[in-house]
């Protein structure tokens, strides 16, 4: 297996941020509404919800999910306030 | 558009469905992806959208009863057309590429053991550093499984997404992340038994 010296920091990096209990892609999946509805509410979902805060750091795919989310909502939100 | 509670939602999407509700969420997810998708897609946006919402409207009508009340019901909804559409572009993206592909060829430069070089010929700083990372280097092949060592490299190395490594690997995406979450424990643990230093501190000697 070849492995780039950029991929040994990569780990190095991942290893840094790495806790004895995290969430899986489908726990973080279940609550991760429920966090984007706190910070659209100007709550802080990190401190009620960190094990979701700490997997939308290690996990690029429930990242992008994450931030797609908040982009359609504020879409829908900003159409709703034309309309009302 | 009628504003409606989540038990409202829940109400209207049940048997007998309103037709109304279906149609205003509908028209709901549509906008919100579309908008997320609009930097992603350049052609067929609008018909690529709406396959999409087709397969999350199916998906969140089965799925009203998992619903538990702790978001907006637009929001979990919004979620569930998100996860459908990025998992079908991640796989449609990621397709014709192996593993093999990913673990067998490098695009930057590929790290060389330690005794192909001479210490003596590099500064102390830079010597210290290749130290650690050889140290990295042969944790990775010896503390690994196979299986935990193709996750991480495709991943970290390739740039592929924890979702289309688990179907290559005939696994899912929980379990895979459980085989790789195990695998970081193991390094960390090794990495301090064999350094002395914590994953913190060896990081902290490359970006000093």
């Amino acid at each position: 297996m070849k492995i780039e010296t950029t991929t040994l920091k990569k780990v190095l990096r991942s290893l840094s941020i790495t806790q004895e209990e995290e969430m899986t892609c489908g726990e973080c999946f279940q609550q991760v509404d429920m966090y984007v509805d706190m910070l659209r509410d100007g709550k802080s979902p990190a401190e009620v919800l960190p094990l979701v805060e700490h997997h939308l750091t290690l996990c690029p795919p429930c990242r992008e999910e994450f931030e797609a989310l908040v982009v359609a909502l504020r879409a829908v939100d900003e159409d709703s306030e034309i309309t009302d | 558009m009628t504003q409606r509670t989540n038990a409202e939602w829940l109400e209207q999407l049940n048997d007998p469905k309103d037709d109304q509700a279906l149609a205003d969420l509908r028209k709901i997810l549509l906008r919100g992806l579309r908008a997320s998708l609009s930097n992603r897609i350049n052609t067929d946006l609008d018909a690529i959208t709406e396959d999409f919402v087709q397969d999350a409207l199916l998906k969140i009508l089965k799925s009203l009863d998992t619903f538990r009340g702790e978001s907006r019901f637009t929001t979990w909804a919004q979620k569930i057309a998100i996860h459908v559409a990025y998992t079908e572009l991640r796989r449609r993206r990621w397709k014709d590429i192996s593993l093999q592909d990913i673990t067998e060829t490098a695009e930057g430069e590929v790290f060389a053991p330690a005794f192909l070089t001479d210490p003596s010929t590099t500064p102390e700083r830079e010597a210290s550093q290749n130290d650690m990372l050889q140290v990295v280097y042969d944790l990775i092949d010896t503390e690994l499984t196979d299986r935990q060592r193709t996750a991480i490299v495709s991943i970290l190395q390739g740039g592929m997404p924890i979702d289309q490594v688990a179907r290559k690997m005939n696994t899912n995406r929980n379990a895979l992340y459980k085989l790789i979450h195990d695998a970081r424990k193991r390094l960390q643990q090794a990495l301090m038994d064999s350094t002395g230093f914590s994953a913190q501190e060896v990081l902290a000697m490359f970006e000093q």
